[in-house]
């Protein structure tokens, strides 16, 4: 049979586990050191031989420390673990057939019969209850066959036997119920707790999306619709350049906004291209220049670095340069563009610096990220 | 008037044979002159190529092949370590403007790096430069100089006045947005060239491309060390 699964000491349940062990340990080692020593002294006149007595006492203090020590570190294979059982329960044979002659199996010289079951939970407190169950047995088998040979095993002392074994079992099968209990509870209220986290984890993210698609449908309410609506009630010219420059970046902003739920690697180059793709539709001719790889930027460094590459690619006659240069911790996009038109003043986020320059029919933007 | 500075030319594309050609001669000062063309390396070195002051490379010479394969870079990249520790002075141009690739081919020792598309405003400037062991970068050739986690510190001046050159800006233009003037741009992008032949493997046309720099004033020997 395999080892019952402990929980991991970094767990709340395998905390409450190895508080269990400790108390295991702190009872064997109190029950061996003041009630054992006691049983001794006080019965040392009586025994058969107080020599065997003090032999079984130090076997028995001997699988102690082993066995604590196993227990605190978590160690425990089934051979060993029963090997040590074995050597307890000889421990107490001795002992039991050192006891006083003349007196009752079950007395208070017999130290050994209530300490090897403390013993054998010690040493089994992570094994299947089962094998608890086959040691204590084993302990009890032991007191009773001395019963036996001490012509003791009548009615009244064999109904007593019965009444202290089932005393003192459940006694000693409750520290590894309770451990797994308490193991078993507290699993439960992490697992609780962290599927919590990862649905306000969830209902956060859905919020914070939520919140983007709003803002960018707020954005083309701002910009596309009075477009649209200009042109359709015939208070826009067409004819009007400004009224044409409107309408590209418009166009171009549209582009964006369906670029922008592409699941793509480099999303940023995705987005300049999208913008870039509608300049060549009207005859641009688009020179790229690219060095370095963009690196991990936090969400929304994408949408500011390309709002003014995109309105400079939407206003451009007929050449322009897109550029990036990408380090670890800045990306600068540059456009170069020939166009009479200027482009506005454009909102932005702290991390991202917007520029531009305007030398006769050549205009230069860049938008510039810089990382923590 | 000074001779011309002689270029030896390794290109297979008749096309592009002709169209450097006539870059070379159209210039109207003719500051160049192409002594040899040759398909290959060997073709070249082997011939009347063998004393130009420069020998301008196309990284591509297989013009089946549409892509530029790794074997062959490194290849090319052997091609111009040998030429270079031979004292030739190499410029290289090419189609291909890879980061890694522009880097290969600098830390081989080659003077500079001309993309395709850059040939009608820098190839002659970049080949002028290199005879005389003078720093100059092409747009494609700073970026990759800019992004490359080996490079040498560089001041916030001399990373606009290159970043902005990388755009696309004319110096003149990047010396107007900058408020400085256009020598003092010149200088900076210069000066970062000059600083990063301290990288990578050691080669004659490093040390005289420094030497030269210290000696023109455009770094200091302590800038170097």
């Amino acid at each position: 049979v395999e080892r019952v699964t402990v929980p991991a000491a970094s767990t709340a349940a395998g905390r409450y586990v190895r508080v269990a062990d400790r108390l295991v340990v702190v009872i064997v080692v109190t029950w061996h050191v003041i009630y054992d020593s006691v049983a001794i002294l006080v019965n040392a006149g009586q025994y058969r031989s107080l020599l065997l007595q003090m032999l079984a006492w130090v076997l028995l203090a001997v699988i102690a420390a082993i066995g604590s020590v196993r227990l605190l570190r978590g160690e425990g294979s089934a051979t060993q673990q029963w090997a040590l059982v074995a050597a307890a329960l000889l421990a107490g044979a001795v002992s039991t057939a050192a006891l006083p002659v003349d007196q009752p199996v079950l007395s208070y010289a017999n130290w050994a019969f209530g300490a090897v079951g403390w013993w054998c939970v010690l040493l089994l407190m992570h094994r299947p209850l089962v094998e608890l169950g086959l040691a204590l047995a084993a302990n009890n088998l032991v007191a009773l066959a001395a019963i036996v040979a001490a012509g003791q095993a009548d009615r009244v002392t064999l109904a007593r036997f019965v009444v202290v074994c089932f005393g003192t079992a459940v006694l000693q099968v409750l520290p590894p119920i309770i451990s797994r209990l308490l193991g078993r509870a507290a699993t439960l209220v992490e697992e609780s707790a962290q599927a919590e986290t990862r649905t306000r984890g969830r209902r956060e993210t859905a919020q914070a999306a939520h919140r983007a698609r709003e803002l960018r449908y707020q954005e083309l309410r701002r910009s596309v619709v009075p477009v649209l609506a200009g042109l359709a009630d015939g208070s826009l010219d067409p004819g009007d350049r400004t009224v044409r420059d409107r309408c590209r970046v418009g166009y171009a902003r549209l582009r964006r906004l369906f670029a922008e739920s592409d699941d793509v690697d480099d999303l940023l180059m995705h987005q300049l291209r999208a913008c870039a793709d509608l300049a060549e539709r009207r005859g641009v001719l688009v020179e790229w220049a690219t060095s370095g790889k963009v690196p991990q930027m936090p969400s929304g460094v994408h949408r500011a670095l390309t709002e003014a590459p995109m309105h400079a690619l939407a206003i451009a006659y007929r050449h322009a340069r897109v550029t990036v240069l990408a380090r670890p911790d800045e990306v600068a996009v540059g456009v170069i563009a020939d166009t009479s038109s200027s482009i506005p003043q454009l909102s932005t986020i702290p991390d991202v610096v917007v520029s531009n320059h305007q030398e006769g029919e050549q205009l230069w933007v860049e938008s510039r990220w810089h990382g923590p | 008037m000074a001779r011309p500075v002689t270029v030896a030319f390794v290109e297979d594309q008749p096309v592009a044979i002709e169209g450097v050609r006539s870059w070379i001669t159209g210039d109207p000062e003719r500051r160049l002159s192409l002594v040899a063309v040759g398909r290959s390396v060997s073709d070249v070195v082997n011939g009347p190529g063998r004393r130009a002051d420069v020998i301008l490379l196309d990284l591509q010479l297989d013009a089946d092949r549409r892509a530029l394969e790794h074997d062959e870079v490194s290849r090319r990249v052997a091609e111009i370590e040998t030429l270079v520790d031979a004292r030739s002075r190499v410029v290289v141009y090419s189609q291909n403007s890879d980061d890694d690739i522009i880097r290969a081919v600098l830390d081989a020792g080659a003077c500079a790096y001309v993309a395709k598309r850059e040939v009608s405003d820098h190839l002659i400037e970049a080949i002028l430069a290199a005879a005389e062991d003078r720093p100059y970068m092409p747009p494609e050739m700073t970026g990759a100089i800019l992004t490359d986690g080996k490079r040498p510190q560089l001041s916030d001046q001399e990373l606009t006045a290159c970043r902005l050159w990388f755009q696309g800006m004319k110096k003149a233009t990047v010396a107007r947005r900058m408020g400085i003037q256009e020598s003092t741009v010149r200088q900076y992008i210069e000066r970062v060239r000059a600083k990063y032949a301290k990288v990578g493997r050691p080669a004659f046309t490093k040390s005289d491309l420094l030497a030269r720099a210290i000696q023109d004033g455009l770094i200091n020997p302590g800038d170097i060390s």
